[in-house]
């Protein structure tokens, strides 16, 4: 079993590119391809909890590619963070591409052209997958191309007037995050003479202060744009709601998380002594506020919930910045529990699309009466994000304002302050978009929408009358099917709070101690 | 390890000139821009590897005296291959943007524009109701319990109650119902309160047509 697990480590990041390839081959059998890419990221999946478990067993495992030994070679680590971020990951990409087929199946608008769309989506799989595992600053740099890449051509799937205009403000943006991080690795080679992470951690703490705050700040900008932090958060609300609902889904769980992941990994491996605490909490502070007053500013759905997405990114960026080990465990959970509400939220804003023909809150209304089951869909997801009892959303919060009065300093005090105020702030932007869009009656909206309109007198009619109603217009089941199951694992992560919170408290304190990951990659003695 | 002035300043002026190049809004501006800034990122990694002779012996003497070092020559090809397919992939993006919106230039976001104007279009209506700007109206503003109204367009308090009703309707056809509604229940009256009322009904109509 143990002698099994450095063998499954690549795999995640193997499975998702052969099954892009053999995707294009099969661009022209849609059931055959289809069948190919769920397949593999139900295999990715099983193979990232065995990791989970194995890695939580055994200690983090060690694989260096093409047999070159580290610090030469290329590496690939899987610790308990990277294994907990890939469990999340493999989840929702899979629940993601489930509904995006069965979303393109029912769909004949031809905005979409599926042939392209799943050697795409896997090629971001593979990249995401890469992030986590990287044991190298390079390799990392890769595992974001990568992703990036595919994100490029998932963003603008179809090439339609507003997706171009959008995707070309996103492209831009990463190029430029992109192009900062690899200059960063180039001077931090400069500087320390390696891209190995292990190693870096060994020699960056030798080198003179003024150097590793260069590298440090230069690093962070780079994860920085990718994780949307004001202030360079602005692209995010400008280019995600323009894309198809569950690219916009995946992306808004899994992207700027990654970006977090490579922050929480750069922190505290690599500038464990020399913290930039100060300005982080209060970008942190920033990013919270300024996002969801933006937030309350719009009425687009997706929009609104873009906005929150950068609100929320606040949160897990205040956990990271305290740098405990009990601010970190409350990052990872809250990270964990944001991937999947975020993408849950996503998938059910993609109903009401389809359900109500758009997703602005001046046209919709009525949807409670319309579609009860989409509403419940919406309404959980929804209040977990804004941190109700008993959701996950408000056990990540409780943590994160623990972890913060814990450090007995003003400036945590005044971020947990920010973050209920956020928090509040959040409930009422929800609350509003809730009651326009699902309670209100479709007549009165600003640009009623006739269909609307009419279908709801009917059933309220139908409804006086004591008689079953059956909606004319059907959301495919497989896509309701694969929101249920992302808003199920929301729940999940309410009621397995305590196996979560403990593996999360277990990968921080791995993180605290950055010379067991040196010890275990460079091969020291117990290994 | 020794690294050459002058490439030091191309790698500078590449930096410089990319990064200005990419705040254009001109499409064209910001490739070349971010040509340029690949090309000095990739000039930063060549230099990380010295000056030195190639990384080869001739198979007896295996000693590394002198070489340069050879990893900055493999991550600078990975960075060449990445930057090059992002600069095809934008290219394409850019061409198809030209066809689609026949402009080399960023688009502005519609919805933004439309959550300004909304905006705008509450701040204004707010400015324009201020014409009261003496206490003297034709009516006492705080009149003892029984006094008798002379006319039938309500009271003071009222009317204004009206007014702000118009302003907060967030679309010309709201402000425009709750206007008619207001004339019919005062058909009767002729003041010139009412005139007033209605005709800042329309103006608020108006500026939402303009608008």
């Amino acid at each position: 079993m143990i002698d099994l697990l450095p063998v499954l480590v690549p795999l995640p990041v193997l499975l998702p590119l052969i099954g892009a390839g053999i995707a294009l081959i099969l661009s022209k059998h849609t059931r055959a391809q289809n069948i190919v890419s769920i397949a593999i990221l139900v295999a990715v999946m099983a193979i990232a909890t065995i990791m989970l478990f194995g890695v939580d067993a055994h200690g983090p495992q060690v694989v260096a590619i093409g047999g070159w030994q580290p610090p030469a070679g290329i590496v690939l680590v899987a610790d308990r963070l990277s294994s907990l971020m890939l469990i999340v990951s493999s989840l929702v990409t899979l629940c993601v591409l489930v509904y995006a087929l069965s979303q393109d199946a029912n769909d004949d608008s031809n905005e979409t052209p599926i042939s392209v769309f799943n050697p795409s989506y896997l090629v971001l799989c593979a990249g995401i997958a890469n992030s986590f595992l990287a044991g190298d600053l390079f390799n990392l740099y890769v595992g974001f191309e990568m992703f990036l890449v595919a994100s490029y051509v998932l963003l603008t799937l179809g090439a339609t007037a507003e997706r171009i205009r959008a995707g070309v403000t996103y492209v831009i943006i990463s190029l430029v995050s992109s192009v900062i991080f690899l200059a960063a690795i180039g001077i931090i080679y400069a500087a320390c003479g390696t891209v190995n992470m292990a190693q870096m951690s060994e020699r960056i703490s030798d080198l003179p202060a003024d150097v590793q705050m260069i590298l440090h700040v230069l690093l962070l900008l780079g994860f920085g744009i990718k994780a949307a932090i004001f202030p360079l958060s602005f692209w995010l609300p400008d280019s995600y709601p323009t894309a198809p609902a569950p690219v916009t889904a995946v992306f808004a769980g899994l992207l700027t998380k990654v970006g977090i992941y490579a922050i929480i990994r750069t922190e505290t491996l690599l500038f464990a002594e020399s913290s930039l605490r100060v300005p982080l909490l209060i970008a942190a502070g920033l990013t919270m506020l300024v996002g969801i007053f933006g937030a309350i500013a719009q009425s687009e759905i997706k929009r609104i919930v873009s906005f929150t997405l950068v609100s929320h990114i606040g949160y897990m960026l205040f956990g990271v910045a305290m740098g405990t080990s009990v601010g970190l465990s409350a990052a990872i959970y809250y990270t964990v529990h944001h991937i999947i509400v975020q993408t849950a939220l996503f998938l059910a804003i993609g109903l009401v699309e389809m359900r109500g023909g758009s997703t602005s809150t001046r046209s919709l209304g009525g949807l409670m009466v319309l579609s009860p089951v989409i509403t419940i869909i919406f309404f959980i997801p929804a209040l977990n994000l804004s941190g109700i009892p008993p959701f996950s959303g408000f056990i990540g919060k409780v943590a994160l304002f623990l972890a913060g009065f814990d450090d007995h300093a003003w400036l945590p005090t005044v971020l947990i302050v920010a973050g209920t105020v956020t928090s509040l702030l959040t409930l009422y932007v929800i609350g509003r978009t809730f009651n326009l869009a699902f309670w209100r009656d479709p007549a009165d909206v600003e640009e009623p929408n006739e269909d609307l309109v009419e279908e709801f007198t009917e059933r309220k009619k139908t409804l006086l009358a004591g008689k079953k109603w059956k909606s004319q217009i059907g959301v495919p089941p497989a896509m309701v099917a694969a929101t249920s199951v992302v808003v199920i694992a929301s729940i999940v992560l309410t009621l397995a709070a305590e196996p979560l919170w403990d593996m999360s408290n277990r990968a921080a304190e791995n993180l605290s101690t950055p010379i067991d990951y040196v010890t275990n990659v460079l091969g020291g003695d117990e290994r | 390890m020794s690294v050459s002035f002058v490439m030091v300043l191309a790698m500078g002026v590449l930096f410089a000139g990319g990064i200005y190049l990419m705040l254009e809004r001109s499409l064209t501006r910001v490739l070349l821009g971010f040509i340029l800034l690949g090309n000095g990122v990739n000039l930063l990694i060549i230099l990380t590897a010295g000056r030195g002779s190639p990384p080869l012996t001739d198979g007896k003497n295996l000693s590394t005296e002198g070489m340069s070092d050879p990893l900055p020559h493999a991550l600078i090809l990975t960075a060449i291959v990445i930057t090059f397919a992002v600069t095809a992939f934008l290219l394409a993006m850019i061409y198809r943007s030209w066809r689609l919106m026949r402009a080399d230039s960023l688009q502005d976001d519609d919805t933004d524009l439309q959550v300004a104007i909304t905006k705008l279009i509450d701040s204004e209506a707010e400015a324009s109701t201020d014409y009261d700007d003496t206490e003297f109206g034709d009516e006492a503003e705080s009149p003892i319990t029984g006094a008798i109204d002379l006319d039938d367009d309500g009271t003071p308090a009222e009317r204004e109650d009206l007014a702000d009703d118009i302003e907060d309707a967030s679309t010309p056809a709201e402000a425009d119902a709750i206007a008619e509604e207001a004339v019919d229940s005062q058909t009767e009256a002729h003041s010139a309160e009412e005139a007033e009322v209605t005709e800042e009904a329309e103006d608020a109509k108006r500026q939402g047509d303009d608008a």
